[in-house]
């Protein structure tokens, strides 16, 4: 039953109490978390909170893993990257 | 609150063996784990109301639930420190968490640590493989079972190993069979040529019957396992993603699909832990950190690791007879290896060597006067981005080694740990609560 939602970037998203962000945007088809460094994307990827590719930003906070971080209702999920222009470029 | 005797770093099964087993000598234990429950990857628990709709292996579950009904039982010697993810040891012996649920980070010094944080998975670089839509297949597995759905939309699995069978199963009982399951190696080719291994794998009985179970769902499911078959390449198109894969016979398959699941192994995840004392303090790994064994031995692990302990602490302990578990698991992951041996992808110019930074194949010509491990880190920023190099580290080794420098990745890190080992924010710095002493902040 799917009567909890956030919102990621101000549209909302539900979820079942006790699953997390990453599983409840994977299930919206929201796969894509946005610019990331040496212009790449976020993205879910390991689930265990190793690779760091799914960081979020829960109410503007500092970064944390979506992927295991227990889903919270009403909360705004932001991108926590850098938009591209402030990203530095590692040139060869 | 007194400060812990013993600090257990990691909720899977190794933790939690040794956690209940240094609780039932008597010790004062905190389990620190950084999800909100127990059961690290293997034992992700289902979070939906209900009975668990993803069918699990009925050993490892039965194995698993005697644990947890230890963890009740050890009342109020074992403290539970959920959504707390470990950080590092500051110089005089202090372990340093960062405390998610009181949004602090807090530091305990205990008189002896485990630590038992699993494993990581190796996914061999392609191009493409960075893409959102693309995940570990250990990374699709813990979703699967922590929602009971598997993802909407066509799916590839794809990689080596016996993990990808296990999920390619689940997912088609789960009711979205991928669309194959794609195996670099060729394990039944190979088993001709390695006769030794085979057997080893045949005897070992559970996980004969695990990997008959799985490959009967993918019969029943009619999924195709298709071996040596490796993706050479991964395209973002407007419908998902575009797979290229090239078959044993050396021909172009393409495959369009909304999730792609890789997996090439697992390694033991030892970045940035603690080795032996720190401060005088004894330090023990245990289970797949230490030596990547799966689930039966990281049981038994964690048990010697409690005993390890007790003894360093001149803790009475009973003396406890363990069987060759880890021995048979070590036989087993031995002949596992040389069944599913295959040749790697090349690394292109264009493939992304390190997604943290978005190095690419085509920044290694920068790197080719580098003389050792620490010039990779620091000319070609490897193993300097968030994740710390448990992705890239042995990708930069294998560049290195195609112009000749040999290292492990480990030596990418150098002799000193690069704490903080997850990034923690400042406000929870702030906040910090010292446990170390009776008074608190």
């Amino acid at each position: 039953m799917i009567d909890d939602s956030f919102f990621w970037l101000g549209h909302p998203v539900g979820f079942r109490p006790g699953e997390t962000f990453a599983a409840a945007l994977r299930r919206s088809g929201l796969d894509d978390l946005g610019p990331a460094m040496g212009l790449l994307r976020g993205r879910y990827f390991c689930g265990i909170g190793a690779c760091q590719a799914c960081l979020v930003s829960v109410n503007g906070a500092a970064p944390v893993e979506a992927c295991l971080t227990p889903a919270r209702a009403g909360v705004q999920l932001t991108l926590a990257a850098l938009p591209v222009s402030e990203v530095h470029r590692v040139t060869a | 609150m007194l400060p812990p005797d013993v600090l257990v770093v990691g909720g899977g099964p190794a933790g939690v063996a040794a956690a209940v087993d240094l609780a039932s000598m008597g010790l004062r234990v905190m389990l620190a784990e950084q999800r909100d429950r127990l059961g690290g990857a293997i034992h992700r628990a289902y979070a939906g109301a209900g009975p668990d709709p993803v069918k699990r292996n009925a050993h490892h579950q039965r194995r698993w639930q005697a644990l947890l009904d230890q963890v009740s039982q050890a009342g109020e010697r074992l403290t539970l420190q959920l959504q707390s993810v470990f950080l590092g040891v500051e110089g005089e012996g202090r372990y340093v968490l960062d405390d998610r649920t009181a949004g602090c980070v807090r530091s305990v010094r205990p008189k002896a640590v485990v630590m038992a944080v699993g494993g990581v998975e190796r996914v061999l670089p392609v191009p493409g493989w960075e893409l959102p839509g693309v995940s570990t297949v250990g990374g699709m597995q813990v979703q699967l079972k922590e929602t009971g759905e598997a993802p909407q939309g066509r799916i590839l699995v794809a990689g080596s190993g016996p993990l990808p069978l296990a999920l390619t199963a689940q997912l088609a009982a789960a009711g979205n069979p991928p669309l194959a399951l794609l195996e670099r190696g060729t394990p039944f080719g190979m088993a001709l040529l390695q006769p030794a291994a085979a057997m080893a794998g045949l005897r070992s009985g559970p996980a004969l019957v695990e990997a008959l179970g799985y490959a009967g769902q993918l019969l029943r499911y009619g999924v195709p396992y298709r071996t040596g078959c490796m993706v050479t390449a991964i395209e973002a198109v407007p419908q998902g993603l575009r797979v290229a894969v090239v078959d044993r016979r050396g021909r172009t398959l393409v495959y369009e699909v909304a999730h792609l699941a890789l997996h090439d192994g697992l390694e033991a995840n030892q970045t940035g832990l603690p080795r032996q004392t720190v401060a005088g303090l004894p330090v023990v790994w245990a289970g797949d950190c230490r030596e990547v064994l799966g689930a039966d031995a990281a049981i038994q692990d964690g048990r010697q690791a409690a005993q390890q302990v007790a003894k360093a602490l001149g803790h009475p302990c009973p003396d406890a007879a363990f069987d060759g578990t880890l021995d048979a698991a070590r036989r087993l992951q031995a002949a596992l290896r040389t069944l599913y041996q295959a040749p790697a992808p090349a690394i292109t110019p264009e493939t992304v060597l390190c997604r943290c930074e978005g190095l690419r194949g085509a920044s290694a010509s920068a790197l080719q006067g580098a003389a050792s491990a620490h010039e990779i880190r620091v000319l070609g920023r490897y193993a300097m981005g968030a994740c710390q190099g448990r992705f890239c580290a042995r990708n930069a080794q294998a560049l290195a080694a195609r112009d000749g420098l040999s290292f492990e990745p480990q030596d990418l890190h150098g002799s000193v740990p690069r704490w903080p080992l997850r990034p923690v924010s400042v406000a929870a710095l702030a906040a910090y609560t010292d446990e170390s002493s009776t008074t608190s902040r």
